[in-house]
């Protein structure tokens, strides 16, 4: 064995992992050379002085400073999990909502349209749903409120669609072209198939005005909010006070928690700047009562 | 073992309880690998808890398919080289210790378990964590996991992620780089 293969194998041997005959060799090599011989004494010694290096105990206090850390990362889960199982519930009566109102609007439509036909004796064409309003009531409303919180969640309205595709048929045999509101479902990427059939049924799509509107507003207003911070209490005094600044009312408070009542538009967007100020937001994308905001203040280092 | 597998499925399902049993046995090691990394009390403590956090959220992740211990040293591998890349700028210099005065000074160790004895051996201690600071992070790593806390080499292979063959390698060298860096002051 020459010096150049004793220095490969010198980290095997050190650790006893040559086999017999090598390790033989091995020390054959060190008795007739001096100079590995000592490179193998020095690294043994360092080897020794860091096998005796000492443990060091865990500090004082760790176990509960953990502890604290890992009870708010589950609350946090909790609190995140408990969004996660009301959301799909949401979405799908959100869509069976949205695709019955939306079934209702286009019969109802369908039927005015062939009773004008009747009265006057020719074609018509039904403009806008706002007449259909004052006779569907907050159906109609609920249809552009329901559409449009669906599509926040970035969900297609298939049922609303495919009720659409259904009742096309509906103005052949009325023999009128039909104009129908449906919301802003013609925006969405997703809608555009669906609205390029309907286009081609003779059913055009067009915004809902004013009270609809209004009432989809409100809902918009609601949400829930994850509020990450490195000091809850702080934050959760802090949100009182941006609360009176922005004139919003706090209508329920918990340690975790905030319940607020929006009253518009800029009052929310108020609110989220303020929040993001605090601290990291997340918006759950959850829809609440009427102009309720909920805030979940939530530990983050 | 199958206690730990049944603390495993508890921690799981979102036993916290069940989570600081089951962690409590490696927290010690942990502590010491963060601990031998920075060479800070301080750090070892913040990197350690960063170790325990993520092992806490990644749990649901955990398939099995290497040893539980493996796992947590793996993420504490790779959180201290984390932090080594974001504090570059604060990692001991090797050369600081080769110049620093008071490292001149430290002496041959002799055979008498004397006080004075004691106190060389805490300051060799010292020294060598110096040294061993002053190394590359991966380096340094298997230094720690081999010489220090005597973990085998296929261990140490599933602990960083790499091959048998490159462990060897990164053992050899690490030592010769330490060997170099230690001298003639042990």
């Amino acid at each position: 064995m020459n010096c150049k293969i004793a220095r490969e194998l010198s980290d095997a041997y050190l650790d006893g992992l040559l086999p017999d005959a090598q390790k033989r060799e091995f020390e054959a090599h060190l008795q007739a050379c001096p100079e590995c011989s000592e490179s193998i004494r020095q690294m043994r010694e360092m080897l020794g002085f860091l096998s005796s290096m000492e443990e060091v105990e865990v500090p004082e206090g760790f176990h509960s400073r953990l502890h604290e850390r890992l009870q708010a990362i589950a609350e946090e889960e909790i609190s995140a999990a408990s969004g996660i199982q009301h959301f799909p519930l949401h979405k799908k009566w959100l869509k069976w909502g949205a695709g019955l109102a939306a079934a209702v609007v286009l019969l109802l439509s369908v039927r005015l349209a062939a009773q004008l036909d009747d009265i006057t004796g020719q074609k018509s064409t039904v403009p806008d749903v706002t007449t259909e309003q004052n006779a569907s009531g907050q159906s109609a409303a609920n249809v552009k409120m329901l559409q449009k919180s669906a599509e926040e969640q970035g969900n297609t309205s298939d049922t609303a669609s495919d009720s659409a595709g259904e009742l096309a048929e509906a103005p052949e045999a009325s023999h009128a072209p039909l104009t129908v509101t449906f919301g802003e479902s013609a925006d969405k990427k997703e809608d555009s198939e669906e609205a390029g059939k309907a286009d081609e049924d003779g059913i055009k799509l067009q915004p809902v005005e004013s009270d609809i509107k209004m009432s989809a507003a409100r809902t918009a207003l609601s949400g829930e909010f994850n509020l990450y911070v490195p000091d809850t209490a702080i934050a959760l005094n802090k949100i009182s006070v941006i609360a009176a600044s922005i004139g919003m009312t706090i209508k329920d408070e918990t340690d975790e928690s905030v319940v607020l009542l929006v009253t518009d538009e800029d009052q929310r967007k108020a609110l989220y700047d303020s929040l993001a100020k605090l601290g990291r937001v997340e918006d759950l994308e959850i829809f609440n009562e009427e102009n309720t905001v909920i805030v979940h203040v939530i530990f983050e280092k | 073992m199958s206690g730990e597998t049944q603390l495993l499925e508890m921690a799981k399902a979102g036993s916290l309880p069940a989570f600081e049993e089951l962690v409590s046995a490696y927290e010690k090691k942990i502590y010491n690998y963060c601990y031998r990394m920075t060479n800070s009390r301080e750090d070892a403590e913040d990197l350690t808890q960063e170790v325990f956090i993520k092992v806490y959220r990644s749990l649901k992740t955990f398939k099995g398919n290497s040893r539980l211990s493996t796992w947590i040293y793996r993420i504490a591998h790779n959180i201290c080289i984390d932090k080594y890349r974001k504090n570059k700028a604060n990692v001991f210099s090797l050369s600081q210790t080769r110049d620093g005065e008071d490292e001149r000074e430290i002496e041959p160790a002799s055979a008498e378990p004397t006080p004075e004895e004691k106190m060389l051996a805490r300051e060799r201690q010292e020294f060598l964590q110096k040294c061993i600071n002053g190394l590359k992070p991966e380096y340094r790593s298997v230094i720690i996991l081999r010489d220090i806390q005597h973990y085998s080499y296929e261990e140490i292979a599933a602990i960083l992620d790499m091959p048998l063959g490159t462990v060897k390698s990164h053992i050899s060298r690490a030592r010769s780089a330490l060997r170099e860096a230690v001298g003639t002051l042990l």
